[in-house]
């Protein structure tokens, strides 16, 4: 066991490597700089500029330069904002973004599981109808249909909850735009609980627990849950990246003050430092979420265990 | 006079049918089998005639939902009453089921030693400390080797003759009166089913277990039945006792069955005769005698009525002429 | 192969009564984006400044009202219905096939070239899709539709590489494939003329339920600004608009988002259905 956690932390750090070596070359390489945008700038005073900002070194020097940087958490000086550090930047709206994200996961979670199991087992019935419905439209809404109308109709016309703002995350401010995040996460979660409990439910060992007397409840706990379990952990990894591009909507909608703002307005000024720290730190959330997720399965699964 | 027992299992008149999109389909029509406390019943068919069906069914244990009647009495029981809670009772306790499979039969996520104590402390036959070692003294029972160990692997890290070793344990754990095994040893290799049929016959000896064994291997079944009851498309075509089946057997299907064993002192040149043709479709069956089509022996009245069961005392069979004693 | 798929297709799916139902939407919906131009005297692009902000109507000039700058919303957003199914489309078409090949190649080879392969799908998967789109939005023109179809299907093809690997890998142990091996067939014959047609069926259902997924995402970059822009209109950033004027002019935002929301529901139950048919590994 230990060995398959060592094997994949070194995975983990692999495509990490990969993946800041990647993005730095891309976009160091793009045409375009951060002051193509603005008026036009004598030569000398856009090669003084350069030079401030470290551009005028060759690519490979700068690499290692920022590399460097990154493992003391140093992500370098905005382009656009330029007297803040890109860190002070992630500082600020990666804990907003990290609680929202946290608060949708754990919503849809807690309650899509629960709906999708009581659904496999109360199949063809009127709540397993109403689940499928439910859930196919909680699905085809994407956040940036499914937050303007919430806003619109919970905020605007009902009066019942702010539209927009973030306050410092105060409870009511907060629900929109959880509620916003969180449905298409407990629409799939409440899905692949189903299918995976009906698949479970449906194989021998389970018609041989039965025929062994132990009732329907020992079954689904002792016998059905953990593999019925297996499709929902093996998606989480990606569900966190699910929730990861969907606050960037959901900050825009709600004009939250999170890092998805930053990389969303980063990308539309070519702002360098600040979209290539987003991509780390996203890349690390994500990566170790896979990682999590994976040794959740082994644990579920003691035939990968084993290995 | 000698009182008859009272059977362990009683199923009389029994019918199976199952809903399908063109209507009902009978799997099984209209057996009548007992079964004598002690006592081995073999149970012999190709696939599709309905043995494991009947079987199955009056404990609820088909992979669909089935239509049962008829009288299905387990120790005087009425099965077919019972809700589903009431036969969790009877299922495991005073019934003992093994399955073909031994693989997919265990929950391979679970270790054996909580899958045999389980089945223990949900009956109620023990608790903790006591259950685990009853667990181990039925590992040891069913010879299985380095018991304490296998108590704590999990089902892929067993054999499947150990597996099979292993379901026969959890199905005798609570000490059944009877115990039902469909097809036990047709996922095994052959000198691992040796194994398993010895050790039936030792359980059965010890517990006076009645067994009922459904196989579509004649050789499996004569080694351990007192009876044999041979099924063809949902009815029985004969029965009687396991010797005198063998030796002399009455229906036609019977004696082609038996013929396709191979036999020791058969000229290993001579052809395995088969059966020509295949069990016929529940939805389809033919007119008559539902044998008819395949059988060397057919006339008219076969094609147009239905052989009835006609027995003897000991022996029975479904046929308008049946082989010569 | 085709005609076996098409027949199941053809006798099961009319069983699922919500796919027909979605598959019938579906169409009407691709009709009307179609045939918009014909059903409307106003063309989308038309400012007409004093018709600015009416709200819709039965009776009036503008069925659907118009937006701040007196566009036909109707137009507009069949237009932008228009945009959205073809970039939606073309994308998924092509980010199937990619993954297709993908999938096969590496079930196919197996040992050191599989690994290798689906390990760059690995760290592809971990990658927010974002970044490829800033990165090709910054390296071209932003708006520019190729650019867009190429960052989105970028991205849409790393789960069709990996069901088809798996697929490819179970189907490699079979023995009908360890025939064709021993005969001699050539590799590229092997997976066209038994790897592919055995997996196609879960690839086709697949496929159908991308689509819903491309036109989201394109919706989505088009929302934030980087997808299509002015004065070509997509679904997102219609919505986007909406948003911005939805306290005075709400239909601004119900007119596209129903549409998007009618668009990829139909095609998320039509996907649905066809997968029930055609994946076996699905079927209940």
């Amino acid at each position: 066991m230990m060995r398959h956690v060592l094997a994949r932390i070194i995975g983990l750090i692999a495509s990490l490597s990969l993946l800041v070596t990647a993005a730095f070359f891309v976009i160091r390489l793009a045409p375009g700089g951060p002051f193509d945008e603005e008026r036009t700038i004598l030569p000398q005073v856009r090669a003084n500029l350069e030079a401030a900002y470290g551009l005028d070194a060759p690519l490979t020097t700068q690499y290692a330069r920022y590399v460097s940087g990154l493992l003391r958490g140093d992500f370098g000086p905005s382009f656009k904002h330029k007297d803040v550090q890109v860190s002070e930047l992630l500082g600020a709206g990666l804990p907003v973004s990290a609680s929202l994200g946290a608060a949708a996961l754990v919503l849809a979670l807690l309650c899509g599981v629960p709906l999708g199991f009581c659904a496999a087992l109360q199949r063809a019935r009127v709540l397993d109808h109403a689940t499928s419905v439910l859930t196919a439209l909680m699905i085809a809404l994407p956040a940036f249909v499914l937050g303007p109308v919430l806003s619109l109709v919970f905020g605007l016309r009902l009066h019942w909850l702010p539209a927009a703002g973030w306050n410092d995350g105060s409870l009511e401010q907060a629900v929109l735009p959880v509620v916003t995040l969180a449905a298409p996460v407990l629409a799939y979660s409440a899905r692949l609980a189903r299918t995976g409990l009906l698949e479970v439910l449906g194989s021998d060992y389970i018609r041989a627990a039965r025929a062994r007397g132990l009732g329907l409840r020992r079954i689904v706990v002792a016998h059905a849950l953990r593999p019925a379990l297996l499709p929902l952990v093996s998606w989480l990894g990606p569900a966190v990246a699910f929730v990861l591009t969907g606050s960037l909507v959901v900050e825009t909608v709600f004009g939250i003050p999170g890092a998805g703002r930053f990389l969303v307005e980063g990308a539309l000024n070519r702002d360098y430092t600040l979209v290539m720290g987003m991509i780390v730190v996203y890349g690390v959330i994500t990566l170790l979420c896979n990682l999590a997720a994976d040794l959740a399965y082994g644990w579920l699964d003691p035939r990968v265990r084993r290995y | 006079m000698s009182s008859i027992p009272a059977p362990v299992l009683e199923l009389r008149d029994l019918t199976v049918q199952f809903a399908s999109r063109e209507g009902p389909l009978v799997a099984v029509a209209g057996v009548t089998l007992p079964v004598r406390p002690g006592e081995c019943v073999g149970i012999v068919g190709e696939s599709g005639a309905g043995k494991s069906q009947l079987l199955l069914a009056p404990f609820r244990l088909t992979a669909s939902e089935a239509q049962v009647s008829g009288i299905a009495q387990l120790a005087g029981e009425d099965l077919l009453a019972l809700d589903e809670r009431a036969l969790d009772r009877v299922r495991g306790a005073q019934v003992g089921f093994v399955f073909q499979d031994p693989m997919s039969s265990l929950t391979p996520h679970r270790t054996i030693g909580d899958q045999i104590i389980e089945v223990l402390e949900h009956h109620g036959r023990a608790r903790g400390q006591a259950a685990r070692e009853r667990a181990l003294a039925l590992l040891h029972k069913v010879r299985i080797d380095e018991p304490v160990r296998r108590l704590g692997q999990y089902p892929h890290e067993l054999s499947g003759g150990q597996r099979q070793r292993v379901l026969i344990a959890i199905a005798v754990a609570c000490d059944p009166a009877l115990l039902i095994a469909d097809e036990p040893t047709t996922a095994l290799d052959v000198t691992v089913q040796a194994e398993v049929l010895t050790l039936l016959a030792a359980l059965r000896a010890e517990r006076s277990l009645a067994i009922v064994l459904v196989s579509h291997d004649f050789g499996v079944v004569s080694r351990l039945a007192d009876r044999i009851v041979v099924m063809y498309a949902g009815r029985v075509v004969e029965e009687g006792p396991a010797p005198a089946v063998i030796a002399a057997p009455r229906h036609p299907y019977t004696a082609a069955l038996l013929d396709c064993i191979a036999r020791m002192d058969d000229s290993p040149d001579a052809p395995l005769p088969p059966i020509p043709g295949q069990p016929p479709e529940p939805r389809a069956l033919p007119a008559g005698c539902a044998f008819h089509p395949r059988c060397s022996r057919a006339q008219a009245r076969c094609r147009s009525e239905s052989p009835v069961l006609a027995s003897d005392g000991q022996r029975a069979a479904a046929c308008h002429f049946p082989l010569s004693i | 192969m085709a005609g076996s798929i098409l027949a199941s297709v053809g006798t099961e799916l009319p069983r699922h009564r919500a796919a027909l139902a979605a598959a019938v939407l579906l169409a009407v919906l691709c009709l009307i984006a179609l045939a918009a131009p014909a059903l409307t005297p106003h063309a989308p692009g038309t400012i007409d400044l004093a018709q600015a902000g009416s709200p819709p109507g039965l009776g009036a000039a503008h069925w659907w009202g118009t937006d701040r700058l007196g566009r036909d919303v109707f137009a507009r957003t069949m237009q932008g219905l228009r945009v959205s199914l073809l970039i939606g489309f073309v994308a998924a078409f092509v980010s199937v096939a990619i993954g297709v090949a993908w999938g096969a190649l590496a079930g196919y080879a197996g040992g050191r070239l599989d690994a290798s392969m689906m390990r760059i799908v690995d760290i592809l998967y971990a990658l927010p899709f974002v970044f490829f789109v800033i990165i090709l939005a910054t390296l071209f023109e932003r708006g520019d539709v190729l650019v867009l179809l190429a960052a989105i299907a970028s991205v849409g093809w790393l789960t069709t590489a990996r069901i088809v690997r798996g697929q490819t890998l179970a189907l490699r142990q079979r023995e009908f494939i360890e025939a064709a091996r021993a005969l001699g067939m050539p590799t590229a014959q092997i997976l066209w003329r038994h790897i592919l047609p055995n997996v196609a069926g879960p690839v086709i259902a697949y496929a159908t339920l991308t689509v819903p997924q491309m036109i989201l995402y394109e919706s989505f970059l088009s929302f934030l600004g980087l997808g299509v822009q002015e004065p070509l209109a997509s679904l997102g950033s219609l919505i986007s608009e909406g948003a911005r004027d939805m306290e005075t002019a709400s239909w601004l935002l119900l007119a596209p988002a129903g549409c998007l929301t009618a668009l990829t529901l139909s095609l998320n139950v039509l996907g649905d259905g066809l997968r029930d048919v055609l994946d076996p590994r699905t079927r209940s």
